[in-house]
């Protein structure tokens, strides 16, 4: 009887834990892919997302120019969306970058300092698509719905 | 003196395109200078410094036998010249459609010197996103990382497995390039065709210490690389007449001894060979671990380069900051590797002693440079653009192989093995 209480406490703790590391990653998806309210695509796909901000596609899926705003290096939401969308860190997108600019192939993106440059990028640039922190969301943007 | 000349006009046509892209790029300078915030133009590089030791001290090991005069072992306890390189680049967007890349590189050359010499210099035409046509100077893409092969913050290990990218000579086009990407789904397919000519520079050898000039005409070629999320595949082919002019001169030797030199001069010289080469590339890579693996063949018939097979497989994790790996590649050369050479009972007897040092100096050129390497190392991350590389590679030659090694002294042995250490910092800027 004592054993299997144990048990239980381990399981609990076991739970405890399965839940904190949920709420964590819930924490890291919080930063969302959003566009120009006046853009009419509503939601893509992650690979999508990362394609466009990675120089493997410039086109919307409807076939309009894409054009991403990327936030400078070192900033935390950088991280959070290479990580969570691409599953990848600041280095190993550098080094992606790295092999095509020194092949030809492509240039970064155009990138601003934060949330309220890249929301203020995009209300002038209807092809633009930028990511930003959930709760910066506001009537200048649209958040797209992660397919 | 035929090739001679083509030889002095190919390198012309070189210079005058880099000369008209950089007055070019001047002129659009010049042109735009007045307009605030016309960012039409890029500076950046990359660089490594690196130092490489090797248990065998009879020879020489570099990253480049075909190009480089010295490395570790012989020359160096520890070498800096096997990976220290540095690069500049300067981007130019002319307009959305038109664009040009110049990149100069300072690396070990075949003068023994770190003279900076012209890596890439193109114009780029995008008649849409997705098709491009190119101008000039083109590193070929033959395998994965063939055309990043020098920027080391790019890849995982010191360098690219060697058994493998070292399998073709020829790896610089001067031509022209198109480039056409489709896209099914979320997927990309993109094909790749060139046309153009190559001047390798190779350092002196044996039989002829100059510098020597090795002409690829007729170069052409088809790549196709499929990207599906993490996954990417790869398949390569491509062709190439390539004279080792360095090298002839000693099969030229042959050619003294009536029809029986004629023919094996012709049989393992290298006038004008094809060079004909297939490859297949597989890797996935979903972010937290990777593994790729490329195979490659290629066939350099009829000369004394012959017909060669490589492969390697790659796999690494990343924790953290570091990313330890592992490698393993073979290399195999699939034709002839000895020959009974000139028949010295058919000889001028005074010459006996001569053709004698001619037919040992062409079992030395048949000799194989394949074998297995096992490496480990680990790349870290250890700050923002930079990174740092420890790698152990063991060596293990084929049967009378010396491998990539160079500089052989009379004290090496063939088909031994041995084991290298290398250390490297790559960084980009």
């Amino acid at each position: 009887m004592k054993k299997n209480l144990s048990n239980m406490n381990r399981l609990g703790l076991a739970v405890a834990g399965l839940v904190l590391s949920l709420n964590c990653r819930a924490s890291m998806a919080d930063v969302i892919a959003v566009v120009s309210a006046r853009n009419p695509v509503t939601s893509l796909s992650k690979e999508q997302i990362v394609n466009i901000f990675t120089g493997k596609s410039t086109l919307f899926p409807n076939g309009e120019q894409a054009q991403p705003v990327d936030q400078t290096e070192g900033v935390v939401t950088r991280d959070e969306f290479y990580l969570t969308f691409a599953g990848k860190s600041a280095a190993q997108i550098k080094a992606n970058w790295a092999k095509l600019i020194f092949t030809g192939r492509g240039r970064p993106p155009k990138t601003v300092l934060n949330d309220s440059e890249v929301k203020k990028w995009i209300a002038e640039n209807p092809n633009a698509i930028g990511y930003i922190q959930r709760n910066m969301v506001d009537a200048s943007v649209k958040a797209l719905i992660r397919e | 003196m035929r090739s001679l000349s083509t030889q002095f006009s190919a390198r012309q046509s070189v210079v005058q395109i880099s000369i008209a892209l950089l007055a070019m790029v001047f002129c659009v300078a010049e042109a735009r200078a007045e307009e605030p915030d016309a960012s039409i133009f890029t500076l950046s590089g990359f660089g490594t410094v690196g130092l490489v030791h090797s248990s065998e001290r009879q020879a020489d090991y570099t990253n480049s036998p075909w190009y480089k005069p010295s490395g570790a072992g012989y020359s160096q306890k520890w070498s800096p010249g096997v990976d220290s390189r540095i690069a500049l680049q300067l981007d130019g967007k002319f307009t959305p459609q038109l664009s040009g890349v110049v990149q100069v590189i300072s690396q070990l050359r075949y003068d023994n010197t770190y003279t900076p010499s012209l890596e890439w210099a193109n114009l780029k035409y995008e008649f849409t996103p997705d098709t491009s046509v190119r101008l000039g100077r083109i590193v070929m893409s033959t395998f994965l990382a063939s055309d990043y092969r020098n920027v080391g913050y790019a890849y995982p290990w010191v360098r690219p497995p060697l058994d493998v990218y070292n399998m073709m000579p020829v790896n610089t086009n001067d031509g022209a390039d198109v480039s056409y990407r489709s896209h099914l789904g979320d997927d990309t397919n993109t094909i790749q065709g060139f046309y153009g000519v190559d001047n390798l520079k190779s350092p002196g050898n044996a039989y002829n210490p100059a510098i020597a000039n090795n002409p690829a005409r007729n170069s052409w070629g088809v790549f196709d690389t499929y990207e599906t999320g993490p996954t990417t595949l790869r398949l390569a082919y491509q062709r190439s007449n390539l004279s080792l002019d360095g090298v002839n001169t000693f099969f030229d030797l042959f050619k003294q001894f009536g029809p029986q030199g004629v023919a094996l001069a012709n049989k393992y010289g290298s006038y004008k060979v094809p060079i004909t080469f297939w490859g297949a590339s597989a890797s996935y890579d979903p972010g937290k671990w990777f593994v790729m693996s490329e195979i490659g063949q290629s066939k350099i018939l009829p000369s004394f380069m012959g017909e060669q097979r490589a492969w390697y497989v790659s796999s690494g994790y990343r924790t953290g900051n570091f990313t330890p790996y592992v490698a393993y590649s073979r290399s195999k050369k699939l034709s002839t590797t000895s020959d009974p050479g000139l028949n010295l009972g058919a000889v001028n007897p005074f010459l006996v002693g001569f053709a004698a040092g001619l037919n040992a100096g062409l079992n030395g050129f048949l000799k194989p440079t394949t074998g297995t390497t096992v490496t480990l190392g680990c790349r870290w991350d250890l700050m923002k653009n930079t990174d740092l590389k420890l790698q152990y590679e063991h060596i293990s030659l084929d049967a009378g192989s010396s491998g990539l090694l160079i500089n052989a002294q009379p004290g090496f042995k063939t088909g031994g093995s041995f084991n290298l250490v290398s250390a490297t910092i790559d960084w980009v800027f």
